[in-house]
């Protein structure tokens, strides 16, 4: 009885890595699949036909695999991904940071137990809710703000459009923003109330110690936050599919449509590409894609913790 | 050097102590400001979705054909009204009721009052629809009363009505039902789940290169986008064991989703649980599960079911992965078992969004309203939970 049950918690415990060996493994079989898979179904089985070539896929500035002439190079789902993640990290990192300054040094206990909440609400929020912000405020907001500068310097057709990543990296940002701050306002937190007053007692202001002793002291910390908020905008779908658009493009421009990652996947599946088709497969292409970089982020994240931690006994 | 200036301590303060002075109190203030982006954030996002959904269904109210039917019942005034401007609407209704029920009459059936009332309703709709001008002209003038009540039949309509191409027509029935659905599933595969592999971690792991690993791999799942989740579920309960695009693959996607969550929050409520507790347990003889099912869990109990309702709300409200998984779009059934294809509310508001019209977008502003309704009285139920325990314990 004690036995069975001991594995019994075991194997839910192992489910856990059960799922992780899942991912990886369906992701790389179907992205196999995907490279080898003949381009168009021909009749005679000794043609093979063309395959998509890994190198265009890595290096192909177009990206249109349902469009004729296909072309499968995934530069422009990750330059769209890119932009919203940068523009999102203008505003979730310095905003992330400096509220948890503020909550952490300055806030009264009251403050902060009010605003923690508050901050917890925003995380909560599901992220079909931050999409219909972003469609039905943010952008119509963006498009009186800026479309009298941005045709006034460049011309009628440079206006905001009604899809464009500046709006999915607004929402994006706002919807990390809680995290960083949540994690920075531990990570000061966690630095020893020495260390401030041996500031405070040399003279510094508020200022100088919060920049220079618990900043310092905080780094991996404060790091690993802003990378997990970053891995945490790449992966966001639906606020980015809904605001962003689906026309993927090569560009730095955040006023215009551009597609991610994640919106191509759920373009593709909630269209009509029959199941098994190359089309279809380049949702675990891009999958894959998405899952390195995140991961990657991840465990960048966690090394950082580990090897700029400053350990205070 | 100036030896006598040496001497003379300064008291007052030089430029560039005033700088730094300045510097900290901006920064004071710019900290402050950026706390308060957050808040102000939640603020306009609500207010955005609250005036864009009330708003709606009071600008319906005034000409919505129920409030006409009504006000024809009760407001003679109304009626007098109606008559100058709209001499033929009456006439006409009286006209169809009286046939429909001369025609059912001769087949010898009975018309009840209800029906009859539903009948008119009808033909109010269809001229409704035809004539756009005839009802513009008239005014309801509804009272705070009326306009309450018959809000609350729009509200009870899109609540009770299955999708529709019309925004006026269209409700959530099958995506309310199918949430429910997803949810109870989800929660039979992943509370158990979770909360077990949470006791072996905390009461059973020993401290091995093994245990680790399952610690590293679970803060991992855990940042795993949710629609890479999608994919999973797609490839495996999907087309892998055939389950297609039902409830059931629904909920196990989901499980997988939110077990990394369940696991930690499990986690951080068993290691609150103090040794002393287990040790004392242990002293009178007990086996180590006797110890944690009798000891550790029930003192743990209030925060693993925080942990878990913050979990459910978080299941309640994804998108992405159902979308993978292929739940159904427009689905004007209410799915009656596991096996069903299912629709759930965060992808009925999605689609909703994704519609040009404005009048979609104002629909979908209320299934928000109603989801994160759900989501604050899930949210509720947690903290209160968690308040109770806070109380209760006194060690």
């Amino acid at each position: 009885m004690e036995i069975g049950i001991k594995y019994f918690l075991l194997a839910c415990a192992l489910l856990s890595v059960l799922t992780t060996a899942a991912i990886i493994f369906i992701l790389l079989k179907e992205t196999i699949a995907f490279f080898t898979m003949p381009l168009e179904q021909v009749l005679d089985v000794n043609d093979q036909g063309t395959r998509v070539s890994i190198i265009e896929f890595f290096t192909g500035r177009r990206w249109a695999p349902v469009l004729s002439p296909q072309s499968f190079g995934v530069l422009p789902l990750v330059c769209g991904t890119l932009l919203v993640m940068v523009g999102s990290a203008f505003i979730s990192l310095p905003l992330g940071l400096m509220s948890a300054i503020y909550l952490s040094e300055y806030a009264s206990d009251r403050t902060r137990a009010a605003i923690k909440p508050v901050l917890e609400i925003l995380a909560g929020i599901p992220t079909v809710v931050y999409g219909y912000f972003a469609l039905t405020f943010i952008t119509p907001l963006l498009q009186k703000m800026l479309n009298p500068v941005l045709v006034g310097l460049f011309g009628p057709y440079a206006g905001v459009n009604v899809f464009n990543a500046a709006s999915a990296s607004v929402v994006v940002g706002i919807m990390t923003l809680p995290m960083v701050t949540s994690l920075c306002d531990d990570a000061f937190r966690a630095v020893p109330n020495s260390l401030r007053q041996g500031g405070f007692a040399m003279g510094a202001t508020r200022f100088e110690v919060a920049t220079q002793v618990l900043l310092p002291a905080a780094l991996s910390g404060v790091l690993a936050s802003f990378i997990l908020a970053l891995s945490r905008a790449i992966g966001e779908t639906m606020a980015v599919t809904l605001a962003a658009g689906g026309s993927p493009k090569l560009t730095l421009n955040p006023f215009t449509s551009v597609e991610t990652m994640t919106a191509y996947i759920v373009q593709i599946s909630l269209g009509d590409t029959p199941a098994g088709s190359v089309e279809y497969q380049t949702i675990f292409a891009v999958g894959t894609v998405l899952f390195a970089i995140t991961l990657g982020l991840n465990v960048i994240a966690h090394k950082v913790v580990r090897r700029f931690r400053e350990a205070y006994e | 050097m100036d030896v006598e200036q040496q001497n003379t301590p300064e008291i007052t303060a030089g430029p560039r102590l005033k700088l730094r002075h300045a510097k900290a109190r901006a920064f004071s203030v710019v900290c402050a400001a950026a706390t308060w982006v957050g808040v102000v954030m939640l603020v306009v996002l609500l207010s955005d979705v609250i005036f864009d959904s009330t708003g709606w269904i009071y600008s319906r109210v005034d000409r919505d054909p129920r409030m006409i039917m009504y006000k024809l019942e009760t407001d003679p005034q109304f009626v007098a009204q109606v008559e100058e401007r709209a001499p033929s609407l009456l006439s006409g209704m009286e006209r169809k009721a009286k046939s429909k029920e001369r025609t059912l009459a001769k087949n010898g059936v009975e018309l009840t009052a209800a029906e009859l009332a539903d009948f008119k309703l009808d033909y109010l709709h269809s001229q409704l629809a035809k004539d756009e001008h005839c009802f513009a002209a008239l005014d309801t003038h509804p009272t705070t009363r009326e306009r309450w009540l018959i809000g609350g039949t729009i509200i009870k309509d899109i609540i009770a009505t299955f999708p529709s191409r019309f925004p006026t027509k269209a409700g959530l029935k099958s995506a309310l039902a199918g949430s429910l659905w997803l949810i109870i599933f989800t929660a039979l595969f992943a509370i158990p789940i979770g909360v077990s592999a949470a006791i072996y971690l905390e009461e059973y792991a020993p401290k091995n290169r093994l245990s680790r690993f399952i610690e590293v791999n679970i803060a991992n799942l855990a940042g795993v986008p949710s629609i890479v989740y999608g994919i999973l579920g797609l490839a495996v309960f999907v087309r892998g064991i055939h389950l297609g695009r039902s409830v059931l693959a629904g909920a196990l996607t989901m499980s997988l989703l939110i077990l990394p969550v369940i696991i930690i929050a499990a986690r951080e409520a068993i290691k609150a649980v103090p040794d002393s507790i287990r040790q004392g347990a242990f002293a009178l003889g007990a086996t180590r599960w006797q110890t944690v099912r009798h000891h550790v869990l029930p003192v743990a109990l209030p925060g693993i079911l925080t942990g878990v309702i913050l979990a459910m709300s978080r299941a309640l409200g994804e998108t992405a992965p159902m979308i993978m998984i292929g739940a159904l779009s427009y689905v004007a059934f209410v799915p009656t078992g596991p096996m069903d294809d299912f629709t759930v509310l965060p992808i009925q508001i999605y689609n909703w969004v994704a519609m040009p019209q404005r009048e979609f977008h104002l629909l979908a502003a209320c299934g928000i309203l109603i989801l994160l309704i759900f989501l604050l009285l899930m949210n509720s139920v947690a903290i209160f939970v968690r308040q109770r325990a806070q109380r209760n314990i006194k060690w």
